[in-house]
């Protein structure tokens, strides 16, 4: 069931695609505005660069993060979003607070990716030794959607 | 000070010590080893002026994560997160070579942050990488680009150095603290097998500050604590310490002993009740505390070598039930462990409860304790003691010590190692006085400042439910024992009777 959880907990972010995307939004739920570059948040992370920067894309399109930059420099100014109601926000960072709980996030998200016909997978994520009585129990009823009204 | 823009740290107790703060824009170097506190002493720099001041601040972290610091912040008692939803905050999180760049741009996203939310207080959590690690630039360099960027800004600054980027020891000093206007030091210091934290401020330009290493404590829902040292300079306020009213006498509680002492201890005074362990120097104590409480005075009690339960039943032993007073607030008891004792923070404790608790008298049991936990061969224990006797003066409360000197059969010094009466007003002397084979009990009033005293040794005892009780010279008769006034060289430790016929109805049990 924690699973299906972790599918639910997807589905209603709507945009995180793969692992890289779910890593970069823990990373700035524990940092929460990060004056960084592309290359640091690569280093801190170990996604090659164009991961790093196509997560971005989707963080800040999904309107999860905000960012700030000047042309003069490398670095950019990461704000997590707060404006909205982040319940699922809040119950999502639990969820994934676990070892268990993000590699079911993981799992989930490569059998979403399988089932919609998308992209490779990665052997250790898709089969990773998830022990399911060790997924934090999702608890949290979410009644609104990102966006949604 | 009036019209100086002095930022106040909002630290309790380091305000005091800097003179009522350090002044705006000053560039602060925070110095000290792994542990000793900087990042906790920068965060409540910021929360505090946050907090306490409207003055919004930012934290730049480079190695803890923000969520971590906002954890660590919930324990002291300290809501970041409140701060940062009311725009008073930022917490954030760069790497050294981002954030030396950021300090040398005009279009810097940080510095942007910072005017946005009008930035009064910066905090930076490590600074050696960002300047050791600047490319071409010499250290020196690298650190004034650093402070020009902030005093631009107007920002008030403290940037933590970590341990590997100084010594102790080291002769020179770095670029960073001839640069930074102000340079304060934490330490862990080692005591007798104990650890206890210091800080000293080394340099603080554009005002004045106390000197030496003050101690400082974290405590878990409140924050630092800093303790003045307590050989600092007091208030010039505390110079009428001096003055005392020589005419209000408090009694001492003790029948017989106001006659003997002019009618009582007069307010303001330090008396010295000095004696081996069992002469009744608690006792006497306890019935001075009771006195006061009889009275509707407030008094203290503060107790070294027995506990709160312990001496409430020793003083219930001779007739004295300090309960309702404690209940009533008109009577204090307090224990603190002697084990290693932190002077400034015990000194600071007295302080503050003298000030809140505005006794009229006071005991302490006793003076020997604080010497052997203190040593009597420094300076510490003399330095304590002058604060000590300065306060109680200042606070215009009768004082008692009582000092357990070690000889048994008189005494070769009123105070033994301790080179303190001179600082005292009155100096009682118990002793025991071998008559016969009976330890018999004398007192002495060895000193009373501005006060006639004979000097003359009165046969003292405690009796069971009544405490201390001093006889008069001439007991009266019929006698069952020949009164101290038929011997001579009691102190001594050889009583002589005098050479005078005895009456019929003088008898002496020991002869």
């Amino acid at each position: 069931m924690e699973i299906d959880d972790a599918r639910q907990l997807l589905d209603r972010t709507g945009i995180l695609r793969n692992a890289c995307d779910l890593d970069l939004l823990l990373f700035f739920a524990r940092h929460s505005r990060a004056l960084l570059s592309s290359e640091s948040l690569a280093g801190f992370l170990g996604y090659d660069l164009k991961d790093i920067a196509d997560s971005l894309e989707v963080l800040l399109a999904g309107g999860l993060l905000n960012r700030k930059q000047t042309s003069a420099h490398a670095a950019r100014l990461y704000v997590l979003a707060d404006s909205e109601p982040n319940e699922w926000i809040a119950s999502f960072l639990a969820f994934a607070s676990t070892r268990p709980g993000r590699l079911a996030l993981k799992q989930a998200l490569v059998r979403r990716s399988q089932e919609s016909g998308n992209g490779p997978v990665d052997a250790a994520v898709a089969n990773p030794k998830v022990q399911v009585n060790q997924l934090p129990r999702l608890n949290v009823r979410m009644t609104r959607r990102r966006g949604g009204r | 000070m009036s019209g100086r823009d002095l930022v106040k740290t909002g630290i309790a107790g380091l305000d005091t010590i800097l003179s009522d703060g350090i002044p705006r824009g000053n560039v602060i170097l925070l110095e000290g080893s792994i542990g000793t506190g900087k990042t906790t002493f920068g965060l409540e720099f910021v929360y505090r002026g946050a907090s306490l001041f409207n003055e919004p601040g930012i934290i730049v972290l480079f190695e803890v994560s923000p969520q971590k610091l906002v954890r660590d912040a919930a324990l002291l008692g300290w809501d970041l997160a409140e701060l940062e939803r009311k725009n008073l905050l930022k917490i954030i999180f760069t790497t050294r070579q981002v954030f030396r760049q950021e300090l040398q741009q005009a279009d810097s996203l940080l510095l942007d942050e910072a005017e946005k939310m009008n930035a009064r207080r910066i905090f930076v959590d490590g600074v050696a990488g960002v300047i050791s690690g600047n490319g071409n630039a010499e250290p020196r360099e690298a650190f004034h680009i650093l402070v020009e960027g902030l005093q631009r800004e107007n920002l008030t600054a403290i940037l933590a150095l970590e341990a590997s980027a100084f010594s102790e020891v080291r002769s020179t000093t770095l670029p960073e603290e001839s640069i930074a206007d102000t340079i304060i030091r934490l330490r862990m210091e080692d005591n007798s097998r104990a650890t206890t934290r210091s800080i000293e401020i080394l340099k603080s330009r554009g005002h004045d500050f106390q000197m030496g290493r003050h101690s400082f404590r974290i405590a878990d829902g409140h924050g630092i604590q800093v303790y003045r040292r307590v050989q600092a300079p007091r208030k010039a306020s505390r110079d009428r310490a001096a003055a005392f009213d020589p005419t209000t006498r408090l009694s001492t509680g003790i029948p017989g002993l106001d006659e003997l002492v002019n009618g009582g201890y007069f307010v303001g005074s330090t008396t010295v009740v000095a004696g081996i362990s069992g002469v009744g120097k608690s006792v006497m104590a306890l019935q001075f505390i009771a006195e006061g409480a009889r009275h509707g005075e407030p008094s203290l009690m503060l107790s070294l070598d027995e506990q709160v339960p312990q001496i409430i039943r020793n003083a219930n032993s001779i007739g004295i039930d300090l309960q309702p007073w404690i209940d009533q607030h008109l009577v204090q008891i307090v224990y603190e462990p002697p084990q290693e004792i932190e002077v400034d923070r015990h000194f600071h404790e007295i302080e503050q409860r003298v000030a809140e608790f505005k006794p009229k008298r006071v005991a302490f049991d006793s003076l020997s304790t604080y010497g052997s936990t203190l040593g009597t061969q420094g300076r510490l224990f003399r330095d304590f003691f002058h604060a000590l006797v300065a306060l109680m003066k200042e606070e215009q409360t009768a004082t008692v010590y009582n000092h357990e000197n070690p000889e048994m059969l008189g005494m070769s010094a009123m105070m033994g190692d301790f080179r303190m009466s001179s600082l005292v007003d009155n100096i009682l002397l118990m002793n025991w006085v071998e008559i016969g084979d009976i330890f018999r009990l004398g007192l002495t009033i060895a000193k009373m400042r501005a006060n006639p005293t004979t000097r003359v040794t009165y046969e003292c005892e405690i009796r069971n439910g009544e405490g201390m009780v001093v006889f008069p010279r001439a007991l009266p008769v019929p006698v069952t024992r020949l009164p101290f006034s038929r011997y001579q060289s009691l102190i001594s430790r050889a009583p002589i009777r005098h050479p005078v016929v005895a009456t019929a109805d003088e008898t002496d049990d020991n002869e």
